[in-house]
């Protein structure tokens, strides 16, 4: 079978089958079994495609990925990130479209604390939604922010998605976790002018405040109570990889305990809470690590029906300049973005750029980053977006997707310019 | 019948304890070997392969449990374009796709995972794990993947489903 | 008769030395063999996990497989007598030490073992920190945590050494932040991955010899004809001395390349080094006789003469 044929076969059949409406791990799990039969030969193919399967997830390499959810989902059902949000709102005062700035610069801070942006958006939509609404902000200017932020989460370290794409690409993983730092900030402070830039020309988004003047005292009170002690966590996670007690993948678990630890402090250690966090945590990382589990094998079956080798020798064959091959990849990713999940974005993709990078003496560095904010993208873009949904499921009912897309547009046009500066100007970003 | 149901799906719960207890306990062996490691007390052998264990135990046993929640990331924007015939019908379709693979990936792994108990073979990390474990675990959890996705047939819940937030 | 063509993967991705050595015994088969039999290269780890593809070998998805024994050493405790072997390819060829393994993997993994290229491969114990002396010129590793495969582990534990395991992902940070204390690695591909930037010394001598083997599919092998038998047969064994003899020279460059560096070398010398080499055999053949091989005496006197 051509390389042509067999791409067509497992992309297409991929696609076919998550746009039937397929979970996308059995998607991923029915075109491996016919691949395997095709292209490795009867019972034996699957036989094998299942060990391959058995190796693909009992990988340290994973730990933080459970981990780093639990950590949110902690922080989220104990009730401290609404802490963090009520003192951040005192310290900030009376200005214009106050809560979304507090969204962004809140959810920064929670960006630094937690790997998984999925919780960060939950986080924010279900604690600063409602408040927003009943204060009379437009839609768009509560949801547009909390995406965008969201998002966030894993662009800043810790990230269990940078880890995933550091071990996957063989990217050194702390040092892509830390060219996260600065990119991450970046973004954030164009978020910020973005919400400046929507209440200078449309100033009925967001209602005129009556300055409530909170003494001084009283700012400091909360920041020291509510906001300082969330350092240990950022110490438990970060402080302890520089300090060399813990890897990168151990640190995640110190996280955890931070955080419980000051649930148990603040008297939030509640069973309650914590059965909530458990079980979301169970369902969000199973979702990922079974369509981890699915497409590693996909990726193998992609490689040894020479699907990948052949599209690596076609796109080659162009002869692409690095930046050319840049862009022609952020393509990719964004038109596979439309569609698919960023884990299984990454196992189909990787296998093929990485060749790739290493042909044009592209900075594996650089790519990494490109790749994570184009994963970031994707996160928003319909019809497939992780976050619209999620954003919907907070939302107010009679909410359409539309809506909700349009109000991220803004913010999705600043992620693009900075990959279009990572492209061409990557020193801006990226220190070593 | 009606107690085979309950302990069917009893069964599916109590392996999503099992699955969140595979975390707790990866998180506590990673802060237990961290921390003897820091005194200068050594290291855990087996830690790192029990962790290891513990993400597919997790994976595979909570995956049952995330079919019934219908908590598995699923496309359904393009599904519903359709009429509602037509909707039932790919529904109807992606279900019994879904059920053939599960239970041919489950009977598979339970015949591989049969095998390398016969050859007692061992995978060997920092500890060394009979290899059938891995197997039976794939086994346990694409088999009643695959009995969730039958359950939905029979009971004609063709709809199309799947959560996606958190 | 037609040409054949044989299917095959390696361990390692291709970039690696070591896939390099493997990619020149292909070129030798493919020139050598026009007309009658031919490699063709599937992939390495991206295409099967390392530790599945001998099993993908027995099941006759690929042909023909090339890597470490010892990943499969859960099944095959024979692999010890690779590591723990001193004799060359070329003896065990001569001595029958290599029918016997061959019985073994044939028997335990339900695979046909050609050849056992790169053999001429030493392991090295590399640390950050100065190793301690002991009074009769050996080295006392106690409280040092060392990285360690499980192949090392007695050993390591035998010079005081704490063995832990960490993830390659892991090594670099963990190094960087001196999370452990050193590791052991062979001397070649110690470059590949930049970690010597943070090891300062290293102890010689090496330990230990190359587990690499390149195994076949039974059957593919049996419906090979006689003459691609034999020139397959002949390529290993040309390969094998070939490949060793590249392997020697690769080491001494690399071994001056990292003292360049300002990897410091902790020379252990007379007894005290014959202790620390009797130390590292021992471990792999007492683990070996501990499994309760039926082939522990055979290879124990093919494989080793210390
Ligand atoms: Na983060
Ligand atoms: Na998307």
């Amino acid at each position: 079978m051509s390389w042509q044929a067999a791409a067509l076969l497992l992309g297409g059949g991929v696609i076919f089958l998550m746009a039937l409406g397929t979970p996308v791990v059995i998607a991923f799990l029915t075109v491996n079994l016919i691949g395997a039969v095709v292209f490795m030969g009867g019972l034996g193919g699957i036989d094998q495609l299942i060990a391959n399967a058995t190796s693909s997830i009992t990988s340290f390499a994973l730990v933080p990925v459970p981990l780093f959810i639990l950590m949110g989902e902690l922080l989220f059902h104990t009730g401290m990130a609404v802490r963090v949000f009520d003192a951040l709102d005192k310290i900030l005062g009376a200005i214009r479209a106050r809560l979304a700035y507090l969204t962004v610069i809140g959810g920064t801070i929670f960006a630094t604390l937690s790997g998984s942006s999925i919780a960060n958006t939950a986080m924010l939509g279900s604690t600063l939604m409602p408040d927003m609404e009943k204060r009379g902000y437009s839609k768009s200017l509560i949801m547009g922010p909390i995406i965008a932020t969201g998002s966030i989460a894993m662009i800043i370290p810790p990230s269990s998605l940078a880890v995933l794409l550091g071990s996957l690409a063989k990217i050194d993983v702390g040092a892509l976790l830390l060219a996260g730092v600065v990119p991450g900030i970046i973004l954030s402070l164009m978020y910020l002018a973005v919400i400046r830039l929507h209440v200078w020309i449309d100033p009925e988004a967001a209602p005129p405040v009556s300055p409530v003047s909170v003494p001084t005292r009283e700012k400091a009170l909360a920041l020291l109570r509510d906001v300082a002690p969330m350092g240990l966590v950022i110490f438990a996670v970060i402080g302890l990889i520089i300090l060399g007690v813990a890897s990168p993948t151990e640190s995640a678990a110190f996280g955890v305990l931070a955080v419980a630890v000051l649930a148990l402090i603040y008297g939030k250690l509640r069973w309650k809470a914590v059965e909530k966090a458990l079980w979301g945590t169970l369902s969000v990382s199973v979702m990922m690590l079974v369509i981890i589990l699915a497409s590693a094998t996909f990726s193998q079956l992609l490689a040894f029906s020479g699907a990948s080798a052949g599209l690596v020798a076609w796109m080659a064959g162009f002869e692409l300049g690095p930046h050319a091959t840049l862009l022609a990849m952020l393509a990719v990713l964004i038109l596979l973005g439309m569609f698919m999940d960023q884990l299984s974005i990454m196992m189909l993709t990787l296998p093929i750029f990485m060749p790739l990078i290493g042909m044009q003496g592209i900075d594996p560095l650089q790519f990494g980053i490109i790749m994570l904010l184009a994963l970031e993208l994707s996160l928003a873009t319909p019809p497939f977006g992780l976050l619209l949904f999620v954003m919907l499921g907070v939302a107010p009912k009679g909410t359409s997707i539309w809506e909700v897309v349009r109000a991220c547009l803004p913010y999705l046009a600043c992620t693009l310019i900075l990959i279009l500066v990572l492209i061409w100007l990557p020193g801006l970003i990226i220190w070593q | 019948m009606a107690i085979l149901g309950k302990l069917y799906s009893g069964l599916i719960h109590v392996l999503a304890v099992l699955a969140v207890i595979s975390i707790l306990v990866a998180t506590g062996l990673i802060l237990g070997d961290v921390t003897m490691r820091y005194l200068g007390l050594g290291s855990i052998r087996a830690s790192s392969t029990l962790i290891e264990y513990a993400l597919l135990f997790s994976t595979m046993l909570g995956a049952p449990w995330l079919m019934r929640r219908r908590g598995h990331i699923t496309v359904t924007s393009l599904v519903e374009q359709l009429p509602p015939a037509g909707r039932k019908a790919a529904g109807a379709l992606a279900l019994g796709i879904s059920t053939v693979t599960l239970l041919i990936l489950g009977w598979r792994s339970a015949m591989v995972g049969y095998d390398k108990f016969l050859r007692g073979g061992a995978d060997i990390r920092s500890i060394a794990v009979p290899e059938w474990i891995a197997y039976g675990i794939l086994a346990t959890g694409f088999v009643l993947m695959g009995t969730e996705c039958l359950r939905l047939i029979l009971q004609r819940r063709f709809e199309p489903h799947g959560s996606v937030a958190a | 008769q037609a040409e054949t063509t044989l299917k095959a993967v390696s361990a390692f991705p291709s970039n690696l030395a070591f896939a390099q050595s493997f990619q020149g015994f292909v070129d030798l088969v493919n020139e050598r063999g026009k007309g009658v039999v031919q490699i063709q290269m599937m992939g390495g780890p991206e295409v099967f996990p390392p530790n599945q593809q001998i099993d993908a070998v027995s099941r006759g998805i690929v042909d023909m497989q090339y890597g470490p024994a010892t990943y499969s050493i859960g099944s095959l405790p024979e692999a010890y007598a690779f590591v723990g072997g001193t004799v060359d390819p070329v003896e065990t060829r001569k001595n029958g030490g290599l029918d016997v393994m061959r019985e073994a993997m044939l028997e335990k993994l339900g695979v046909y073992l050609l050849g056992r290229p790169d053999s001429d491969i030493r392991f090295y114990i590399y640390t950050t920190g100065e190793p301690k002396r002991t009074g009769d010129g050996g080295v006392d590793l106690s409280g040092m945590q060392l990285r360690a495969l499980p192949i090392y582990n007695k050993f390591f534990e035998s010079l005081g050494a704490v063995p832990i395991s960490v993830p390659v992902a892991d090594v670099y940070t963990g190094l960087e932040r001196n999370t452990f204390d050193g590791l052991g690695f062979p001397m070649i591909g110690i470059r590949d991955l930049s970690w010597d930037k943070f090891l300062k010394y290293r102890i010689d001598p090496g330990f230990f010899q190359g587990d690499l083997s390149i195994v076949l599919n039974p059957e593919a092998w049996e419906g090979l004809a006689p003459e691609a038998q034999e020139l397959l047969t002949q390529a290993a064994a040309d390969w094998e001395v070939q490949s060793g003899e590249h392997f020697t020279g690769l080491a001494k460059e690399t071994e001056a390349e990292i003292a360049k560096a300002g990897v410091e070398t902790v020379q252990l010398e007379g007894e005290a080094a014959e202790k620390f080499l009797d130390a590292a055999y021992e471990t792999s053949w007492q683990a070996l006789k501990e499994s309760g091989s039926p082939y522990y005496d055979r290879l124990r006197e093919t494989f080793y003469d210390r």
